[in-house]
């Protein structure tokens, strides 16, 4: 198995920073507000608003720096997972569709996301392409797609 | 046979309306009995909606029409909201002609309808004339291979005996899987420890005990005898042919099933043995299409190839059917490595523990026999570990796994969509990792690899998929 070339941009670390400092940022009020209103006890409090700020922090950089994916001769292989690794690799002549998908965060940071898909259903996803890139990427395998499969 | 030229817009058999009629007082019976038991005015009302559903069934018997016209097969109906749904004929996964007990009363058949893609049926023809629910289904398949005969010559791959279908409930049960592991249980845990266990218990009263054993025995015997009869009622008769290039399997006492799977369509076959079953040679084996994998009870059974046969029958009839030499790739199984038994060990003592410990706490000393839990995790953890295996030939994979159920799948590699490889933290530490193939609606696994081999066996898989053209991905859903 090789290590795919291709690293995301360098702008959807931000994004997902971005997403879990909020959910943290929730989470952390929802345990302090717990102190007086229900009772919790202080070190609990503590331990989760600190593991929960952690995981904010280090969750995200250790996801960006572990994706990688790369448009190989015949196939496209993923690379990705934090904690849990999964290598996927999808080879083109199976590849039924290509879609670019792009939420309202994405839009923000002029990211879009690359999704693949095989007779076996959603086979993989690329997050955060720069949109010219994802839209050139689309093309590429839809070329290829097309070429293989008539 | 075919009256009509199959262009011409049909209708269905009349019998179609008392067929709905049926189906509707059928659904809502236990509703009218309630109504009837409340009070005897509200029978009143019976008849009110039972006239309305008449009316209402005879409409749509009215409004309702098929046709087979070119290379598609257009149903239409509907009073207010008219509909119309037109069926490709290269898009027909399969055709079941189905006769339920309100169809046997007037000689009719039903004619279901499956596409690819489609997780429900997509057409139901609900009353047709038996030889012309035969003709159609050969004219509906006709686009989706060579042409059949309805008239079946060839010998049947299988056929199932009422002797071996009792022996199919019998060993088909939860119940048998649970005797079987209270068996595996007495050999792990010495009969004394379980007697002074019990005894300690019985100073809370034996005769509250004696009750609880014999509603569990009462329990599990019902639950055998429903087995028993539900095996009977849905695969009586079974058999299954296969003529050419699609294989047609027949069943059902009350209601008799046919149905056509072409090969084509068949991504892969799955062995299945309870731990009863394995303890006595036998397996059953079971289909994976594109369109048969739904949740629906009804397309569970269709998906059955054979409710129960020894294991070499049902190795032979998977090398019948997807071409792999099944008896020769079991044999090759490889065998998880020994510390992949570790996580599956600890977690069962764990949860032991964790049970033992609960126990101890909110009930007292008798609270301790939730302690048994700790040898069954155990147990339960070494079978796993036991029934993990993969073997790969340049044609087909065949992936082993399962608890209480020990699974065998055979995929012919062409029907490959995609794979991943992945490790879980447990797995990371350990140096294991899993090989994930992807065919239509389900995934094989080769669970705990060494994370070499894993690697290896990916990079063989990717090679075999990307060097032949794919024969799946483009035929599947065009």
């Amino acid at each position: 198995v090789e290590v795919p070339s291709n690293k995301l941009d360098r702008r959807v670390l931000t994004l997902w920073w971005l997403t879990a400092g909020a959910s943290a940022v929730v989470i952390v009020v929802g345990a302090s507000i717990g102190v007086p209103v229900a009772e919790l006890p202080v070190a609990i409090s503590v331990i989760v608003s600190a593991a929960v700020v952690i995981a904010a922090g280090v969750g995200p950089y250790l996801r960006y720096r572990r994706w990688r994916y790369e448009i190989r001769e015949r196939d496209l292989l993923l690379s990705r997972g934090a904690l849990f690794h999964v290598v996927t690799l999808i080879p083109f002549d199976r590849i039924q569709f290509v879609e670019t998908h792009q939420g309202p965060l994405d839009r923000l940071f002029r990211l879009t996301s690359l999704v693949v898909y095989t007779a076996a259903g959603r086979a993989g996803q690329i997050p955060g392409l720069d949109v010219s890139e994802a839209e050139e990427l689309r093309e590429e395998l839809s070329k290829v797609v097309g070429a293989q499969t008539v | 046979l075919w009256e009509h030229r199959p262009s011409d817009t049909q209708r269905l058999h009349p019998a179609a309306v008392a067929v709905w009629i049926l189906e509707l007082a059928g659904r809502s019976i236990l509703g009218l009995i309630a109504l009837i038991a409340v009070s005897r005015r509200w029978a009143f009302f019976l008849v009110v909606l039972l006239a309305i559903g008449a009316i209402g069934s005879f409409v749509r018997y009215l409004r309702f029409s098929y046709r087979l016209e070119g290379n598609a097969l257009t149903l239409q109906g509907g009073l207010l909201n008219t509909w119309r749904r037109v069926i490709p004929l290269s898009r027909i996964q399969s055709v079941d002609v189905v006769q339920k007990l309100r169809h046997r009363l007037f000689g009719v058949v039903e004619l279901r309808i499956q596409a690819a893609g489609g997780r429900e049926t997509e057409g139901t023809l609900v009353a047709l004339r038996p030889e012309e629910g035969e003709a159609l289904r050969t004219l509906l398949l006709s686009g989706a291979g060579s042409p059949s005969r309805p008239d079946v010559q060839v010998p049947p791959l299988a056929r199932m005996s009422p002797g071996k279908l009792l022996l199919a409930g019998v060993t088909g049960g939860r119940v048998a899987v649970i005797a079987v592991l209270l068996g595996y249980l007495e050999d792990v845990v010495s009969d004394d420890a379980l007697r002074r266990a019990f005894e300690r218990v019985g100073g809370a009263g034996r005769a509250t005990i004696l009750v609880v054993i014999g509603v569990v025995a009462i329990f599990l015997l019902v639950s055998l005898l429903i087995s028993i009869v539900a095996t009977l009622l849905v695969y009586w008769d079974f058999a299954i042919w296969r003529e050419g290039d699609r294989i047609t399997i027949t069943r059902g006492l009350l209601e008799k099933r046919r149905a056509v799977v072409p090969l084509r369509r068949l991504q892969a076959v799955r062995m299945d043995q309870n731990l009863l079953r394995l303890a006595f040679g036998l397996a059953s084996l079971k289909a994976v299409t594109a369109a048969y994998s739904g949740g629906s009870e009804e397309e569970r059974e269709t998906s059955v190839l054979l409710p129960v046969g020894r294991r070499d029958q049902a190795l032979r009839l998977a090398t019948e059917l997807v071409g792999a030499p099944a008896d020769e790739l079991v044999a090759r199984l490889e065998p998880a490595p020994a510390r992949a038994l570790a996580p599956r060990l600890a977690l069962g003592v764990v949860i032991g523990l964790a049970a033992g410990v609960v126990g101890l706490v909110a009930i007292g000393t008798a609270g301790a026999l939730a302690f048994l839990v700790l040898p069954v995790g155990a147990l339960l953890g070494l079978l796993s570990w036991r029934a993990l295996g993969h073997a790969i030939d340049n044609r087909h994979a065949v992936l082993r796994s399962g608890i209480l159920v020990r699974r065998t799948l055979f995929v012919p590699l062409a029907n490959l969509q995609h794979l991943a490889l992945t490790s879980t933290p447990v797995q990371l530490v350990l140096g294991l990792a899993t090989v994930k193939v992807a065919i239509p609606r389900a995934w094989g696994r080769a669970t705990d690899l060494a994370r070499d081999r894993a690697a290896e066996r990916f990079d063989l898989l990717a090679g075999e998929m990307t060097s032949r053209s794919g024969q799946a991905g483009g035929q599947l859903l065009q």
